[in-house]
């Protein structure tokens, strides 16, 4: 088995720098002992003299606007749940490290271990596998540790050993590879191992410095003095004990929140929360191999009241870059209704990914999903209504004999009562067909429209529709205006008026 | 390719026509889209519709002929699987006139936009994403720059933006590489190329417009004053007799008395009313 360890050491502050729209100087804060302490700083924080251990009021005194966030380990952990699910896609063998061991050292909860040996072969190479995990990390995610080893802990505790390295910005970063084998650790000081104090105090006071030194001792006698969890720890991160394979398990339905630390009151700031969002929910999706067709936004408004904002997509989507634009248009139809607290994506129904074929031959590369996401995008600003396809209705009335459908629908020929198809008349019919009837004016009974008009064809009597309280009852006529143009009008028998209907593309 | 010293040597850039070389269409390249009318594809470079870019289509009002002009077009793009697209048409395109010219309506997809803004976005979104062979908008008062976007757009996304414009519009300058004027002349439909690229503007061309109403007015019954009158098939274009008020009054008045023809729906033959009428 290979391991890798991915480790974030400043994990908490990611967190809370991506509600943030601009960098700023961040503290995460814990109280001991009833003192508020600075936990983590980030950079900006850094920059101004503020380290982990200050107390609140020192390090406000150093930087006025300082931000300080409480520390929230749930949080965290629904974190790195996601971060889970975006390494899905390197193994399917994920574990926390949490569920790993009893050690409290080591359990603060950020950290990722990969099971890549069975993904060796895909990736071809660790070299080629740690490249692309590296590329990968999400944006946000820095700093971040790799080390990669033959048993969980030990990838797990070299991961962490580069700790110290990085969060000091002014220590250099260094360029090691972060393949490690087992042969590596008897050079490790045994500090190395995150033990309870009380111990390294033990191992300390006996002469012990080094895990060579450590691993030479006679078992029993190990066991006797630190208890059968130590020796078990001791046996997995050397391999004497082989590690359980673990597998993720994805959950059911996709849940992310984002809690803003300002209130938000125009709906161009939801924008930056929204592109993280969809970059969670394209994580997830991609780790399931599935695309959805329905975003569910849930906005917390200051007054603790939920506004609900569904979104549907005409095609299945899984691509963050392809929903971001069509959220960008609906964004601006969307009314808040109260500044905004935190917003919620949850998405509940998945489909199938769509597998969409190209053609080599053709210039431009068209597939069912890029036509449906050109409906989207103009559904989105033009209104649902505004967006149709022509189809036919098997009807006599001409008004009734075509229908706006659904975009790419079409040929509908089928008689909505019986449903089977009816052959349209035989008639000539105009190219265009005006949305109502324009009643016209005559002279002696004669039609008038931009002069006399010459009737031409007809009449075709159409009467019918007397079943659903719409009937008609009219005599066609194909008609010549002065000026060459060809109307379809017809007399409505019932009011004897004349009406234009149509105009034939001549 | 860069150009160097003198600005003969622009000259020779292959993109350059000079209007006293061979007209581009005399080397005919063959890859447009038959319009189906031979004269206008004679006059055209790439002969026949280009098969991206951007086209304008000047009439003197809507409803003069455009629309039959361009149902070859339709049919054939028709077949691709992408949508064709109408922006703000003047009226309904009627979808069982589509039908019955072969247009494929499952392809069809018709917008409106109440502002020339939306038209204009909805026009370049359409052309530039590749999924659409055919865009025809009707735009009230288009901009040269924003003509230009819809250019490059329809080049990149390999799709022919057609722009249907009032004849005022013939005198203003407009970056479509292609340009067609429509008029009604005492013979029918005409066509002219204002402007296209590599070769100069053509004349006045007829167009045979193969419009169901001219073939079928030759063998059908012309409501006139007194008698049915049948006219030979192979009259194109008969002047139809101009009907009087009284007649017409007369026809009405006998009309619900006749029979309907099961076939042909009403086949009007009428005796002069007489009393017993």
């Amino acid at each position: 088995m290979l391991w890798a360890c991915l480790h974030f050491p400043a994990l908490a502050l990611n967190r809370v720098e991506q509600t943030l729209p601009a960098p700023r100087a961040l503290v995460i804060e814990i109280t001991r002992r009833q003192r508020r302490l600075v936990w983590q700083a980030n950079a900006q924080a850094r920059a101004v003299g503020i380290a982990p251990g200050m107390t609140i009021p020192s390090a406000q005194g150093l930087c006025r606007d300082l931000l300080c966030v409480p520390r929230n380990e749930t949080a965290e952990q629904d974190t790195l749940q996601e971060l889970g699910n975006w390494a899905y896609q390197f193994t399917p063998h994920i574990q926390l490290p949490s569920s790993l061991t009893q050690n409290s050292q080591l359990q603060d909860g950020n950290s990722l271990l990969l099971e890549v040996g069975h993904s060796l072969r895909l990736f071809h190479s660790k070299e080629n596998l740690a490249r692309q995990l590296l590329e990968k990390i999400p944006a946000g995610f820095q700093p971040c540790h790799l080390a990669f080893c033959d048993t969980a802990f030990a990838a797990l505790l070299l991961a962490r050993a580069q700790d110290g390295a990085t969060l000091d910005s002014a220590a250099p970063k260094t360029n090691a590879p972060p393949f490690y084998s087992l042969h590596d650790l008897p050079a490790q000081s045994v500090r190395w191992l995150q033990l309870a104090d009380d111990k390294i105090a033990l191992l300390e006071s006996m002469g012990i410095v080094t895990l060579e030194q450590l691993f030479a001792l006679p078992h029993d006698a190990l066991a006797k003095r630190f208890g059968p969890d130590f020796m078990l720890y001791l046996r997995r991160l050397t391999g004497a004990v082989p590690d359980i394979l673990p597998s993720w398990q994805l959950p059911d339905q996709f849940r992310a929140t984002l809690e803003f630390l300002h209130e938000l009151d125009t709906t161009d700031q939801l924008l930056f929360p929204l592109r993280n969002l969809l970059t969670r929910l394209q994580h997830y999706l991609q780790a399931r191999q599935l695309a959805t067709t329905e975003l569910h936004f849930i906005l917390t408004l200051r007054n603790r009241t939920l506004q609900h904002w569904p979104l549907g997509l005409a095609a299945p989507h899984y691509r963050s870059e392809h929903m971001l634009p069509l959220l960008q248009l609906k964004l601006a139809q969307l009314q808040l209704q109260a500044p905004v607290l935190a917003l919620q994506l949850a998405v509940n129904r998945f489909v199938e990914l769509p597998r969409g074929q190209q053609d080599l031959l053709t210039p431009w590369q068209s597939d069912n999903v890029s036509r449906q996401q050109l409906v989207d995008k103009l559904k989105a600003r033009l209104g649902d209504t505004n967006v149709c396809g022509l189809g036919m209705v098997a009807d006599h009335r001409p008004e009734k004999s075509w229908a706006a459908c659904a975009p790419g629908t079409g040929k509908i020929l089928a008689d909505p009562a019986s449903g089977k198809m009816q052959p349209q008349s035989q008639e000539q019919r105009p190219f265009w067909l005006l949305p109502t009837p324009q009643k016209l004016r005559d002279k002696k009974g004669l039609p008038l429209h931009e002069g006399e008009l010459q009737l031409l064809k007809g009449p075709e009597r159409i009467d019918t529709g007397w079943w659903d309280d719409q009937p008609v009852n009219r005599d066609y006529f194909v008609a010549r205006q002065p000026g060459g143009r060809l109307l379809w009008i017809y007399r409505d028998r019932v009011d004897q008026q004349w009406y234009l209907h149509g105009i034939f593309g001549e | 390719m860069t150009i160097h010293g003198s600005p003969l040597n622009l000259l020779r850039h292959p993109a350059v026509w000079r209007a006293g070389e061979a007209p581009l269409s005399a080397q005919r390249r063959q890859d447009g889209i038959a319009t189906g009318f031979a004269p206008l594809d004679q006059a055209l470079p790439d002969g026949g519709w280009p098969v991206s870019g951007l086209a304008e289509l000047l009439c003197p009002h809507w409803g003069c002929g455009e629309a039959e002009l361009l149902l070859p077009l339709l049919r054939q793009l028709g077949a691709q699987q992408r949508w064709l697209v109408w922006i703000n048409p003047p009226w309904l395109p009627f979808a069982p006139a589509l039908a019955r010219q072969g247009v494929a309506l499952e392809h069809t997809l018709l917008l409106r936009c109440e502002r020339d803004k939306d038209l204009l976005w909805a026009m370049e979104q359409c052309l530039g994403s590749g999924s659409c062979s055919l865009v025809q908008g009707w735009p009230a008062r288009p901009q040269p720059q924003q003509l230009r976007r819809l250019q490059l757009a329809a080049q990149k996304g390999h799709s022919l933006g057609l722009l249907l414009r009032p004849s005022a519009c013939a005198q203003q300058p407009s970056p479509a590489p292609l340009r067609l004027e429509l008029a009604r002349h005492a013979a029918g439909v005409q066509v002219r190329v204002v402007k296209c690229r590599g070769n100069w503007g053509s004349d006045w061309l007829a167009l045979q417009v193969p419009v169901a109403a001219g073939q079928e007015r030759g063998g059908d019954a012309v409501v006139s004053g007194q008698v049915a009158v049948a006219y030979p098939e192979q009259a194109a274009f008969p002047a139809p007799p101009v009907l009087n008020a009284d007649a017409v009054a007369n026809v009405l008045q006998v009309l619900p008395r006749l029979k309907m023809d099961s076939a042909s729906g009403w086949n009007v033959s009428l005796t002069p009313p007489g009393p017993g009428l």
